[in-house]
């Protein structure tokens, strides 16, 4: 039944699926039907699955290079069929518009996405998930879509989940707006253009240190008013907002570096006031 | 990283430098073999074997690596430099306290 359906799929016969799954002989499957969303889920999954048991198989580093390149599934081969039922009127039409932000918020398919999920959904549950998905968006349409559901949404963990989004979204757009204004550093000024080609307009019209000052205030308000509320990456909104506050307020540039106490891999005590009148670069890193 | 990171510190030997990490591995006593096979001199925190707490958490810190470079009045002047850019960030700042960090070859006969 799985080729059957595979070869459904590259066709694009949706309806020769269907038949072919209740074909005779096939085994039952007592299984619930998966709504339109879950059934493509499953099928990217499998993409999944069978692109990473083919490259554990690989026996050179150039296969694995290779399959890379040619055989990784691309979440956007799913976008045109999500996008369609995002437009129908499917009950899980904002769950497929929230998969395609999910997956790539920045697609031309994703931008759709947010703007419809605004438009059609304004008061669905689901903006939740695609709010924590912008985090590391950086475009006017993320900005929009965060500043509209942390305004209009009817539900308290949405709003919440929305500001909290809205405010990383602020500090890296303000970081990146620096980051190109920056002489000092030509090559890191290369790469962030390069990185953010599409949105050079957008950031090149920022504030960086209002745009810090706005992630400042929501994040308080949001440890204030929303703090016992689960995160999108779990623990609660008030340990992340906490978290991110303390990195704003002690540990920008400018600030004295808090005291770094504890032992070190071979068990000794090390202190970074130790270290004073040194300049010291502290590294955070891992061997993986 | 390792290669760049050994020789700034070599190049820096003799100036008040000191590069320091906090390492966030898992398995301790793998981490003491790969400070050897990769000639790891300098000092590193230990994050309690994992990426979630201790210091890290403390520093909010969610990408390896994160970095951070510290002026001799233990003033954070720079975040994120990488290569080159660490190089000149460093130096910059040891030049502010005085220091010459140019190569001992290039400076101007005494």
């Amino acid at each position: 039944m799985k080729r059957s359906l595979a070869l459904c799929v590259l066709a694009g016969a949706l309806v020769l699926c269907a038949r072919a799954q209740d074909a005779p002989g096939s085994r039952p499957d007592t299984r619930p039907p998966l709504d339109k969303v879950a059934a493509i889920q499953a099928e990217y999954d499998d993409a999944v699955r069978a692109f990473s048991e083919a490259y554990q198989k690989a026996e050179t580093d150039a296969e694995k290079q290779k399959l890379s390149e040619e055989k990784y599934p691309k979440a956007e081969t799913w976008f045109p069929r999500l996008l369609e039922i995002g437009k129908s009127k499917d009950p899980v039409a904002a769950k497929a518009l929230v998969w395609i932000v999910n997956q790539d918020a920045d697609s031309a398919a994703g931008r759709e996405s947010l703007g419809l999920l605004l438009s059609e959904h304004a008061a669905s549950p689901d903006l939740k998930e695609a709010s924590d998905a912008l985090v590391y968006s950086i475009s006017p349409e993320a900005e929009k879509f965060l500043r509209t559901a942390m305004e209009k949404s009817p539900h308290d963990d949405v709003k919440a989940r929305a500001s909290y989004a809205l405010a990383q979204v602020l500090r890296r757009v303000a970081n990146v707006a620096r980051r190109i204004k920056d002489d000092s550093d030509p090559d890191d000024r290369k790469n962030v253009e390069k990185w953010y080609a599409a949105q050079l307009g957008y950031l090149g019209a920022v504030d960086s240190a209002k745009a810090e000052k706005e992630a400042e205030d929501l994040l308080v308000a949001v440890k204030e008013k929303h703090g016992t509320l689960e995160a999108g990456w779990g623990g609660t909104l008030a340990d992340r907002a906490g978290a991110d506050l303390f990195e704003m307020r002690n540990l920008a540039i400018g600030n004295v570096a808090p005291e770094i106490t504890g032992e070190d891999i071979f068990g000794k005590e090390l202190k970074l006031s130790d270290f004073k009148g040194r300049v010291v670069v502290v590294d955070f890193w891992g061997h993986w | 990283m390792y290669p760049h990171e050994r020789s700034l510190v070599k190049r820096l030997a003799d100036k008040p430098f000191a590069l320091v990490g906090i390492n966030s591995d898992r398995d301790r006593e793998e981490l003491k073999k790969t400070l050897e096979k990769e000639s790891i001199t300098w000092p590193s925190w230990w994050n309690g074997g994992g990426s979630s707490g201790g210091i890290a958490k403390t520093w909010n810190v969610h990408s390896w690596p994160t970095i951070y470079v510290i002026d001799g009045k233990g003033v954070i002047r720079f975040k994120n430099k990488r290569g080159p850019a660490l190089d000149k960030a460093v130096d910059a700042l040891l030049v502010e306290m005085g220091v010459d960090t140019r190569p001992t070859e290039s400076r101007p006969a005494k």
